[in-house]
């Protein structure tokens, strides 16, 4: 397979030798993680190298990945954290009142969310995850409240269709014009010059957070 | 649709659609044309799924043949299973030939006989009696291959792997003198490897035992290496720190 499809470059990747040296990992964890899908197959990178044929990683991902798994082993099991890391909507439903009250998203944004979804009194993961990237790309004020509300309208509609695949979002504008669409990963986009992206997220790493941020909160209050 | 209680038996000649049923039971030849669900399955004789099955336990005597998926608690074999699709299985007993042709994903796996895999297949432990070959990444937990054979795999990865060779005694090894006992694979990695008969290009690992009758072309080890005088290793290399290995 060539790397070049994966669209990485020399610099972002981490030999598998170099990755266990770096992190202190053994061969018989890294594999272990593997079968119980916490580093996803898609990271595994083959490349033949003048030594023959060795495995690569995307550095910065595997990296976070590997200091996240280490960070919490001691309080959850592989199969609960593959869970958490699964871009795979969790089964999960919270009211808008206890997504402020926990502080997860803003007012902002879930206002944002009640214009275009129509006040729903129960929101899904797809409604909470749409919610979260839009409060987000607000926080860093690259976005207004209508570009917000478009990547919520895009999220709700087509984020179901991946099923659970990773993807990103991007949010471009061009003469003024905002376009905002959802990217199935691996894809490479190139655009003309006069277009900006002035939003790029990764989903799966949403995921991976808003899982992370709604699993601390309810241990917090118990 | 069939009620959730109710079984399926076949004796003779028969076939059915499908479903969900309590116990199938087929002696003679049984066909089942679409996805069936059950409790258990228990066939002797041959069989024939043109769906995914789907079932607690599932016990073949005979042949057996699904071009879907197969999901199941436990799976006893006796004779030989084919499996267009692929395998989530407990526990794999085989006691004959198995061939596989998605990838498999096993808590244990007990093998006796032949194993084919044409994609990756993962266990937590593994033990093998026999001959197998795997188009992909061998991914096991706790491995112990006893060679009766000549073998392949793609790649072989987990925490213990140990693949002894069992020599033919006597004069039964004239009988095949070309057809030895051996292992070739590309790459094998894991904490604590032993290997015998096994051709390699490269062998990574923590403690590394090279036994007789090996040709390896690097080693590279953190923790220890061990080498049978007639072992052959091109090229070794300690790689990491002496604490890398724990």
């Amino acid at each position: 397979m060539d790397a070049g499809q994966h669209g990485h470059t020399d610099e972002d990747l981490i030999s598998k030798k170099e990755l266990l040296e770096q992190t202190g990992i053994s061969y018989g964890q890294l594999y272990r993680w593997k079968r119980k899908n916490l580093i996803p197959e898609e990271w595994f990178i083959r490349r033949s190298t003048f030594t023959g044929q060795e495995t690569f990683f995307p550095r910065q991902q595997i990296l976070a990945r590997i200091e996240k798994i280490q960070s919490m082993k001691d309080d959850l099991s592989l199969d609960e954290m593959a869970a958490m890391f699964s871009p795979n909507p969790a089964r999960l439903t919270l009211s808008p009142q206890e997504l402020l009250k926990r502080n997860i998203v803003t007012k902002t944004a879930l206002d944002c969310l009640n214009n275009r979804a129509g006040n729903p009194p129960v929101l899904t993961f797809e409604h909470i995850l749409s919610v979260y990237a839009a409060d987000q790309a607000l926080r860093t004020g690259t976005v207004n409240l209508d570009e917000a509300g478009l990547m919520i309208e895009v999220l709700i509609e087509h984020y179901p269709r991946l099923e659970g695949r990773a993807c990103d979002l991007l949010v471009v504008r061009k003469l003024g014009v905002t376009m905002c669409c959802l990217l199935a990963n691996p894809a490479e986009v190139w655009w003309d010059a006069a277009s900006h992206v002035a939003v790029h997220l990764h989903l799966a790493e949403c995921v991976e957070e808003l899982k992370m941020k709604l699993a601390q909160e309810t241990e917090g209050k118990m | 649709m069939k009620q959730a209680g109710s079984d399926l038996v076949i004796h003779g000649i028969g076939s059915s659609s499908g479903g969900v049923f309590r116990d199938v039971s087929i002696h003679g030849t049984g066909r089942v044309s679409g996805d069936i669900t059950c409790e258990r399955w228990d066939a002797h004789g041959t069989c024939r799924v043109m769906g995914d099955v789907q079932a607690k336990r599932l016990a073949v005597h005979g042949t057996f043949h699904c071009h879907g998926d197969v999901a199941a608690g436990e799976m006893a074999m006796h004779g030989s299973a084919s499996v267009d699709g692929q395998i989530n299985i407990q526990l794999l007993s085989v006691h004959g030939r198995i061939a596989v042709a998605g990838p498999v994903k096993a808590e244990r796996v007990e093998m006796e006989g032949v194993l084919r895999a044409d994609a990756d297949f993962q266990a937590e432990q593994m033990r093998l009696r026999g001959v197998l070959s795997v188009d992909g990444l061998l991914n096991v937990g706790r491995l112990e291959i006893d060679l009766y054979g000549p073998s392949q795999v793609r790649e072989i990865g987990g925490g213990h792997v140990s693949i002894r060779s069992a020599r033919r005694r006597g004069w039964f090894r004239w009988i095949h003198p070309f057809r030895r006992h051996k292992l070739t694979a590309w790459v094998i990695e894991g904490d604590e490897v032993y290997l015998e008969d096994t051709q390699a290009q490269v062998v990574r690992g923590a403690n590394v035992r090279i036994g007789r009758g090996c040709e390896i072309g690097l080693v590279e080890y953190t923790g220890s290496l061990e080498k049978a005088p007639e072992a052959r290793v091109t090229e070794e290399r300690r790689v990491g720190g002496p604490d890398a290995s724990e």
